[in-house]
């Protein structure tokens, strides 16, 4: 039996003074699946995106990457959570948050280079982003100067330059126009096709369908 | 709730409301500033690495203050002129009325040289070259933006790390003085009675600000740990010179041909 990518056993979490978020979670995604976690607001997907990369820790329970637990102590481990990182792209809800360099480019460079890689492979990267996403004539702009899809977009390269097996979508529909969505939903297939795996939070059912998403619900 | 609804609205002053928050607002978007590219020759010089015109800017601010020969702040005077005309009027304005303010300020200030000690040309010396530096330095900021500084000083050498803390300084400046902005408007539109406590309006368009502003630089903190920042900034940089640049550079070097060559006429 091969080793999930993603497992959540029996996951518990609350945030301070509130009631609980995830109650006795369960649930298994394995190399090569598109996942949609589908539910309400509130319901705790984007909480569940936040355990699998250890920005917050399961208070209940074991939460799985790749087959390495995800807890405080091993994310003090550098190299781990460095590692962990690279593997395993998130793209936030908000795309302003993730955007602070001074032009597109260098926030899809930011990435690769802080990963060590070489100005050449960076490069490479950046150009395909650049074109894969349709960010090309806007390489010079500030990111902070971009449309919300356009913003939207940027962080997307920003995290597909890091070529992670994973990738971490909080509602990343939101705020696109159609033109921008079809080029969403273009990479994300081509992404799947490579082999990778995708993590949707969302409550849209036709960004499900577009994906043929097998869907873990939150209630 | 759904009825016809009669309201007169009674007297009530918001004043309170944009000399306060809006106005602060209204200071920080002078950051948003996209620079203005709106003549020919600003378009050219916006093809120009940011960090040639920043090191040509200090070169011609030195030279200015050393130049013992005016004819050389002259010419710079009248290159800078001729420059300004080709921007729209309300650019010139904006360049030109700190300047002379400035100027005018140091005119004041050396005038008691000239009349308690003879020294006549100090005061059209020292402000004929503030004149000058100030109209340089207005023309580089007004056709500049803070991220096309920032990157022409990382190329200079100061650490990435550096520029990005003041990068993300400015920006998050910019995103209060926004969301500031955001948050009065929507107060004003709903500020449709008499108001008795007004300070607690402001009072609660600051503290949303600054909760705001917490929550959204732990979520960029959070966002630059997973792209694998953990405090220091890998450097890359590449510099190019393209032909907008060369011939930048040919123009600018006949700057100091000319300033040792009216320092040697003297």
């Amino acid at each position: 039996m091969t080793v999930p990518v993603i497992e959540f056993s029996h996951v518990g979490f609350a945030y301070e003074e509130q009631s609980k978020v995830l109650d006795d979670v369960d649930f298994r995604i394995d190399a090569g699946e598109v996942v949609a976690l589908k539910g309400p607001n509130g319901s705790g997907k984007s909480t569940s995106l936040r355990l699998m990369v250890g920005l917050d820790y399961a208070q209940a329970g074991t939460v799985r990457a790749f087959g390495s637990p995800v807890t405080k102590d091993s994310m003090k481990d550098r190299a781990f959570a460095k590692k962990l990182h690279q593997r395993m792209g998130l793209v936030f809800q908000d795309p302003e948050c993730m955007l602070f360099n001074p032009t597109v480019a260098q926030e899809i460079a930011f990435g690769p280079t802080q990963m060590g890689l070489s100005a050449e492979e960076v490069d490479t990267r950046v150009s395909d982003c650049l074109e894969i996403f349709a960010l090309t004539h806007l390489k010079q702009r500030s990111p902070w100067r971009l449309s919300g899809g356009e913003k939207r977009r940027c962080a997307l390269a920003s995290v597909a330059s890091m070529a992670p097996e994973v990738l971490l979508l909080d509602e990343p529909t939101n705020d696109l126009d159609e033109t921008s969505r079809a080029l969403l939903i273009g990479f994300l297939k081509s992404f799947h096709r490579a082999g990778k795996t995708i993590v949707v939070s969302t409550h849209e059912n036709e960004l499900i369908d577009n994906l043929s998403a097998r869907t873990i619900s939150f209630l | 709730m759904v009825g016809p609804c009669v309201y007169e609205p009674p007297a009530d002053r918001d004043s309170y409301l944009r000399k306060n928050v809006l106005k602060l607002a209204s200071t920080l978007s002078v950051l948003r500033s996209e620079g203005t590219h709106a003549s020919g020759i600003d378009r050219l010089l916006a093809r120009v690495p940011s960090t040639l015109r920043f090191i040509a800017l200090i070169m011609v601010l030195l030279l200015c203050s050393l130049a013992k020969n005016m004819a050389f702040v002259w010419v710079l005077l009248a290159i800078e002129l001729a420059l300004l005309c080709t921007r729209p009027a309300k650019t010139i304005a904006q360049i030109i009325a700190p300047a002379l303010v400035a100027t005018l300020v140091a005119a004041i200030v050396n005038l008691p040289a000239a009349i308690f000690f003879g020294q006549t040309s100090a005061p059209i010396r020292v402000a004929s070259k503030m004149l000058v530096n100030l109209l340089f330095v207005g023309s580089y900021a007004k056709t500049t933006t803070p991220e096309d500084l920032l990157s022409g000083l990382s190329h200079l050498g100061l650490p990435a790390t550096v520029t990005l803390t003041i990068d993300l300084t400015l920006r998050d400046l910019i995103l209060i003085g926004s969301e500031a902005e955001t948050l009065s408007e929507a107060l004003e539109l709903r500020s449709v009675g008499k108001n008795t406590q007004k300070t607690e309006g402001v009072a609660g368009i600051l503290g949303m600000c600054f909760l705001r502003a917490e929550r959204h630089a732990r979520q960029q903190a959070e966002a630059m740990r997973l792209r694998g920042f953990d405090g220091t900034v890998a450097k890359r940089q590449s510099f190019s010179l393209s032909a907008h640049a060369l011939v930048y550079m040919l123009i600018m070097a006949c700057v100091p041909i000319l300033f040792f060559y009216l320092e040697a006429a003297l």
